[in-house]
């Protein structure tokens, strides 16, 4: 037995650690662990409610527009304020944007090089990567050109003796099986990839007037003034260069993006049978169509053991099914006492022990949904999608599975979606169904204000006593909900629980381990000194330890390091 | 806007020190970033530096300012067509805190990157090795690093490092004068905090 621990070591204490314990090559027990300590949500309490999406978006430096929409609808919810149609569209075309940014980002800039091994597209005819990317999409950027080009910069590169932002890669690694083609046509959609998702970001720039961290967001709607005759608010003009941002997004997400996923799943189909883990899936309808949160673009609800019949869509931040499902336990994190508690009865109360594989030994609490973990993500989302049979994410569901059938000659059903690549191949998914869904909500706004609707907010008015609120988002991580209780105007109790909780929960009360945990059980590990396998399965989350630290070490001490005991 | 424009033409190759700008003939574009989690104390120094700045002078158009927050992954979207880059970020350093260090482009690009486990991972000499590759990285890059001294959540500096914001927006501003973008004051009243410059 081999006991591999993947810690990043920095100067003040890493994000997450990962330790595996491996036995005949394969996984045989896991501990998902939060090495920092995330209490910054005690910063708000005492606060103006109004401004908690201010600092609630600066939990973290990836996912700043979900705290802020999570924020405003949990004090929204908390007042039962209505807000403007205008403001649900400007927030949601916010929320595709965003989205569509980070899933771009996520597969070409975090993930991808695990299956990718960047050393192999030397080995690369540029005339058969064009021709095999050509017969994948009609791109315009998979000309021999293009692939000749890739090839010479990463000929210059490893020429130089160094690996630029490759240097972190497990280059040659037994796991890595893409033919050198493949690997060029990913190396230079890699670059592409930077240029396509700045077009997203500029989206979420024009409507949040900067990014990151937007400034439009207020409890009630938004701060975009819209005045069709003024240059200074959203005008026609405006919503027109966002629409040419889309223009240019929207194919990149659906001609390279998408094909992309469905190659790489397709040449490693053993992937498709690991890393299935916790098959609970949890996610929250979004993309709201009026102002009180009643009708949605994009289900949400309940997939118990992975079976879709078994699905219960929630119907809103209200419905109790979901207001009363969740609560966090922390039997095996650093709090006081070991709950459950619902989280308008969160305690934060630091309890620290060291790493103790039995007892506690992790930051994050285990947030559970009726007792029982739950995977979260693009995956949770697409699933129920499908459950509830909704019209693109059944299509587009459907064309990446016809697509991975075809090239691996397999047939790939919705079944082979509960595993470490079906959540890269839903993750492609949902951002073709957002592609799609953005040009939906601008004409829903472009419409609303040129029928002369410029209706932006709805004021808030407090009560005296207690109020309770939660705001859901279906964020790019999975389901986020904040929660907040107020008493007398002020913040009394504030609690976020963010996708990367759910899914980087350590075990619970009842002994049951979190789905990352869940996941890394029976993964192969073909080098237990380059444990890349566990790198597929924990990136295929997406993992974000909220409320990082970001700070630039000259000593280069901020890497991670790979124990074996 | 009332700050003039007096930005260097880019072709002014005089000064030695300055890195090559010759094919320009637009004003240099210039971007100074505020880096950090203003949740976090002192990593907040950044974030703070940006807001001085912006609340104390008119920078031409040509200038972007900018708090970036964390934006880790993300950053290689920032920084794209710019011609000279100042950060402002928390470093770790063995001096007192609020010290200040300035670092080059070789030396921030110097630390190597590691494997990367989530998105936050990545900072500024990630995102210049990602953009070097690509082609498409600014050239002249300044990392202006203030020594923190607590990094406890909490939305306050240290007064050590308090201290140090008016003296990090001055090395700013003297790399921009440098490199022949000067600005205006705004009148000290306007400004958040006196303006101790």
């Amino acid at each position: 037995m081999t006991k591999i621990v993947i810690d990043p070591i920095t100067r003040i204490e890493g994000h997450l650690r990962i330790d595996v314990e491996v036995d005949g090559g394969k996984v045989e027990k896991a501990w998902a662990s939060s090495t920092m300590w995330r209490g910054i949500e005690r910063i708000l309490v005492g606060r103006d409610p109004r401004e908690a999406w201010f600092f609630t978006q600066r939990f973290c430096g990836v996912c700043t527009t979900v705290h802020a929409f999570a924020s405003v609808r949990a004090v929204e919810d908390a007042l039962d304020l209505e807000i403007p149609v205008n403001a649900q569209y400007i927030r949601n075309l916010t929320m595709i944007a965003h989205a569509l940014h980070d899933h771009v980002v996520h597969f070409y800039q975090l993930s991808a090089l695990d299956w990718v091994d960047v050393t192999q597209v030397l080995k690369a005819d540029p005339a058969k990567a064009s021709s095999i990317a050509e017969s994948l999409s009609d791109w315009p950027g998979n000309s021999k050109k293009e692939m000749q080009a890739t090839k010479e910069k990463v000929k210059a590169l490893v020429d130089s003796g160094q690996l630029g932002p490759f240097a972190h890669g497990y280059w040659g690694h037994p796991a890595m099986k893409l033919p050198p083609e493949v690997n060029l046509i990913a190396v230079t959609h890699y670059l592409q990839a930077l240029e396509y998702q700045r077009y997203a970001n500029q989206v979420v720039g024009m409507l949040g007037g900067k990014t990151p961290h937007i400034q439009n967001v207020a409890v009630g709607g938004v701060q975009n003034a819209i005045n069709l005759d003024s240059e200074a608010a959203l005008n026609l003009d405006r919503l027109y260069q966002i629409k040419s941002l889309l223009d240019k997004v929207v194919p990149f997400v659906q001609n390279v993006y998408v094909p992309d996923v469905c190659a790489v799943a397709a040449m490693y189909p053993d992937w498709f049978g690991y890393g299935a883990g916790v098959t609970n899936y949890l996610s929250v309808p979004d993309l709201p169509l009026d102002g009180k949160n009643t009708q949605f673009d994009l289900p949400g609800g309940y997939i118990p053991n992975g079976d879709l019949a078994k699905y219960v869509p929630i119907k809103g931040q209200k419905d109790p099914f979901w207001v009363k499902g969740v609560a966090e336990d922390s039997a095996h994190s650093w709090y006081k006492g070991s709950g459950p508690l619902h989280p308008w009865k969160g305690e934060t109360d630091p309890d620290y022990t060291d790493f103790q594989p039995d007892g506690k030994y992790s930051w994050v609490k285990a947030p559970r949904f009726n007792g029982e973990p739950a995977q979260v993500g693009p995956l949770a989302n697409v699933l129920c999608g499908v459950a509830a049979g909704n019209p693109l994410m059944v299509k587009w569901t459907t064309a990446a599975l016809n697509n991975i059938s075809t090239i691996a000659k397999i047939k790939a059903t919705p079944a082979h979606l509960h595993s470490t690549l079906g959540r890269h191949g839903a993750r492609a998914v949902r951002a073709a169904v957002l592609s799609e869904l953005a040009y939906k909500h601008w004409q829903l706004l472009v419409d609303n204000v040129t029928k002369g609707d410029k209706t932006i907010f709805n004021a808030p008015k407090f009560p005296s006593g207690e109020i309770e609120g939660v705001g859901f988002h279906e964020a790019p991580r999975g389901t986020l909900s904040h929660w907040v209780v107020i008493d007398n105007g002020a913040i009394k109790n504030y609690q976020a629980v963010v996708p990367t909780t759910w899914n980087a929960s350590p075990r619970d009360i009842k002994g049951q381990p979190g789905p990352y945990e869940a996941a890394l059980l029976k993964n192969p590990i073909a080098d237990t000194e380059h444990p890349l396998e566990v790198l597929r399965t924990i990136h295929s989350f997406d993992p974000c330890m909220a409320c990082a630290v970001h700070m630039f070490d000259p000593s280069g001490n901020s890497i991670v390091k790979v124990k074996v005991l | 806007m009332p700050g003039e424009r007096r930005a260097a033409s880019g072709e002014q190759g005089d000064e030695q020190s300055r890195p090559p700008l010759t094919a320009r003939r637009s004003p240099l574009r210039a971007a100074v970033y505020g880096i950090g989690n203003i949740l976090l104390g002192d990593d907040g120094v950044g974030p703070a530096v940006a807001h001085f700045l912006e609340d104390n002078y008119f920078f031409p158009p040509n200038v972007a300012v900018e708090d970036l927050g964390t934006p880790s992954l993300a950053l290689p979207s920032y920084l794209s067509g710019f011609d000279v880059l100042i950060f402002i970020d928390a470093v770790a350093g063995g001096d007192a805190p609020g010290s200040i260090r300035t670092f080059t482009r070789d030396e921030i690009v110097a630390v190597a990157p590691g494997i990367r486990i989530s998105p936050h991972e990545p900072s500024i000499n990630d995102a210049l090795i990602v953009l070097d590759f690509a082609g498409d990285a600014p050239r002249d890059v300044v990392l202006v690093g203030v020594i923190p001294k607590s990094l406890e959540g909490g939305v306050a500096l240290s007064a050590e490092v308090d201290e140090a914001v008016a003296e990090a927006a001055e090395v700013v501003l003297t790399e921009l004068a440098v490199r022949g973008v000067h600005v205006d004051p705004r009148c000290s009243p306007c400004g958040r905090r006196a303006a101790a410059v």
